[in-house]
C-alpha cells in the first residue's frame, strides 16, 4: 500500500496463491507433453520442440480465459473472490508463458537460416488470403499490449500514470484476447483436421462473453434500484441478520459512490465502497484481522475510521449509521474520507421496545 | 523489416531513457521512488523501457505524482 515501493507485496495467501500458479503451469504443459506424445504418433508424431511450444501456447490461452473471467465471475458469487485477489501475479505468469511460446516458436520457425529469426517468421505469410495468413503479426500485437500489461502492473505505474489511463491501458487486455483468438483462428487450426481446437476455442469467447454480459445485465438492474435520497436522508440498508459477520451489504445511492456497510464485532460502519488502489469493490470482500480487505489486491481499511492501518496512509470515506429495530440504516452523506465514525450496535431488545413507547407517545 | 527496424529503434531509445531514469531521474517525478531500492526499480525496468515516451512527458511537464 502507500507507504514504501516493495518489488513484490507478498504475504501468506500471496505466496499460497503464487505457488499454486507456477505448480500448475508445470503440471499442464509437462502434462500436455506427455499426454501429446501418447496419443499423437506414427505419421500424426510431433517433434518435442513443438509439442512444447503448443503446451505453452494452450497453458497462456487457458490462463488468459481465467483472468478474463474471474473479474465477472466474482461480481455474481464471491466464490471467485479468492482467485481475483491475487489476479495481477496470475497475469504476469501468463505473460511469461506466453513470452515463451513466441520466443521458443520464432527460435524454431525462424532460426534455421541465416536471417534474423523475428523476420523471417514474421515475412513467412501473407494479408492476401485466409489460408497461409500471417497470423504471426497477430500473436506479436498481443505479445505486445501483454507486455505493457505486465510491465506496468506495478503499483509505481498506477500511482504515476494515474488511475484512469492506467486502468485504460490494462483495459487493453481484451484487444489482446481478441488478437489471440485471431491467431490461434487463422494460425494452428488452418492446419488442424480435428474440430476439437476449434470447438475449445469457440467455447471459451461464448464463456467470456456470456459471463461479461452477464455481470453487465446484473450490474445494471443493481443501479436501476439505487435509492432515491437526499444527503442528509437515512436509507434503509438491510435487516441486521442480512449482513453476515465479517461481510458487507452494498448500498447504491443514485449520484454517489456505493457504500459498503459491514457487519464486525457486533456492530454496524458503513464506508465507501471505493477502495482507494484501484477502485475494489471493498463490499464484496470481508473483514480479515479487524481490517475490510479488498477483494482485488488486498488492500486494508479500518471499519470504523476508513483509514489503512498504520504505516499506511490510504483513506476512504465513511458514513453515519445507526439500527432502528431491526433494521440498519445509514446516511447519505460521505463523511470526509479517514472519519472516525462509532459502529452501530444491535441494541437489547427492551431498550428498543423502550424507544418505540418514547417514540408513540411523543407522536401522541 | 521496416516495422522492426522501428521497434528496435524504440526500445533502444527506452533503454537510454530507462538506464536514467531508473539511476536515479524517476525522483524527479515521484519522491516515495527516490527510497526505493536498486531491485525495486529494477521490477519499474522493463516498463520503462516500454512506456519511455509518456515517462518523458511526464518528467518534461514537471509534475510530482504518487508522493
Amino acid at each position: 500500500m502507500g507507504h514504501a515501493y516493495k518489488a513484490i507485496q507478498w504475504n501468506h495467501h500471496k505466496r499460497v496463491y503464487d505457488a499454486v500458479i507456477a505448480s500448475s503451469v508445470v503440471v499442464f504443459v509437462g502434462g500436455f507433453v506427455g499426454v501429446g506424445k501418447l496419443v499423437w504418433t506414427g505419421e500424426r508424431a510431433i517433434s518435442d520442440p513443438v509439442l512444447l511450444l503448443r503446451g505453452l501456447a494452450v497453458c497462456a490461452f487457458v490462463m488468459l480465459h481465467v483472468i478474463l473471467c474471474i473479474g465477472p465471475a466474482a461480481r455474481l458469487s464471491t466464490w471467485w473472490a479468492p482467485l481475483l485477489y491475487n489476479r495481477r501475479h496470475l497475469g504476469v505468469t501468463m505473460f511469461l508463458v506466453a513470452l515463451a511460446h513466441a520466443a521458443l516458436a520464432t527460435l524454431y520457425y525462424g532460426g534455421f537460416g541465416g536471417r534474423n529469426p523475428l523476420g523471417a517468421v514474421l515475412e513467412s505469410g501473407t494479408f492476401r488470403s485466409i489460408s497461409g495468413f500471417a497470423f504471426e503479426w497477430l500473436g506479436l500485437l498481443a505479445i505486445i499490449i501483454l507486455f505493457l500489461m505486465a510491465a506496468t502492473s506495478h503499483d509505481f505505474w498506477l500511482n504515476n500514470l494515474g488511475a484512469k489511463v492506467w486502468k485504460r491501458l490494462h483495459m487493453s487486455v481484451y484487444v489482446a484476447y481478441a488478437a489471440v483468438v485471431l491467431h490461434v483462428a487463422l494460425g494452428v487450426m488452418q492446419s488442424e483436421t480435428s474440430p476439437v481446437a476449434a470447438w475449445l476455442t469457440l467455447s471459451g469467447v461464448v464463456l467470456v462473453a456470456t459471463l461479461h454480459t452477464v455481470a453487465g445485465v446484473r450490474e445494471f438492474q443493481r443501479d436501476a434500484l439505487a435509492a432515491r435520497a437526499r444527503e442528509d436522508e437515512w436509507i434503509d440498508a438491510a435487516g441486521i441478520d442480512e449482513i453476515p459477520p465479517s461481510r458487507a451489504k452494498i448500498v447504491r445511492v443514485l449520484g454517489c459512490n456505493p457504500i459498503a456497510v459491514f457487519r464486525h464485532e457486533g456492530g454496524f460502519s458503513a464506508v465507501s465502497n471505493v477502495c482507494a488502489h484501484q477502485g475494489g469493490p471493498l463490499g464484496e470482500g470481508r473483514i480479515v484481522g479487524g481490517c475490510i480487505t479488498c477483494p482485488w489486491h488486498g488492500f486494508q481499511y479500518l471499519p470504523h475510521n476508513g483509514q489503512s492501518p498504520p504505516p499506511f496512509t490510504e483513506k476512504i470515506s465513511t458514513y453515519e449509521v445507526r439500527v432502528r429495530g431491526s433494521r440498519v440504516e445509514v446516511r447519505a452523506k460521505a463523511l470526509p474520507p479517514g472519519t472516525p465514525v462509532e459502529p452501530a450496535r444491535v441494541l437489547p431488545v427492551e431498550r428498543v421496545l423502550g424507544d418505540e413507547e418514547q417514540r408513540q407517545g411523543e407522536a401522541r | 523489416m521496416a516495422v522492426l527496424v522501428v521497434i528496435a529503434l524504440y526500445l533502444a531509445c527506452g533503454l537510454v531513457f530507462a538506464t536514467w531514469f531508473v539511476g536515479g531521474g524517476v525522483a524527479r517525478i515521484d519522491r516515495l521512488a527516490a527510497a526505493a531500492r536498486w531491485w525495486v526499480r529494477a521490477v519499474w525496468a522493463p516498463g520503462v523501457v516500454g512506456m519511455w515516451p509518456v515517462l518523458l512527458w511526464i518528467v518534461v511537464r514537471g509534475k510530482e505524482r504518487g508522493s
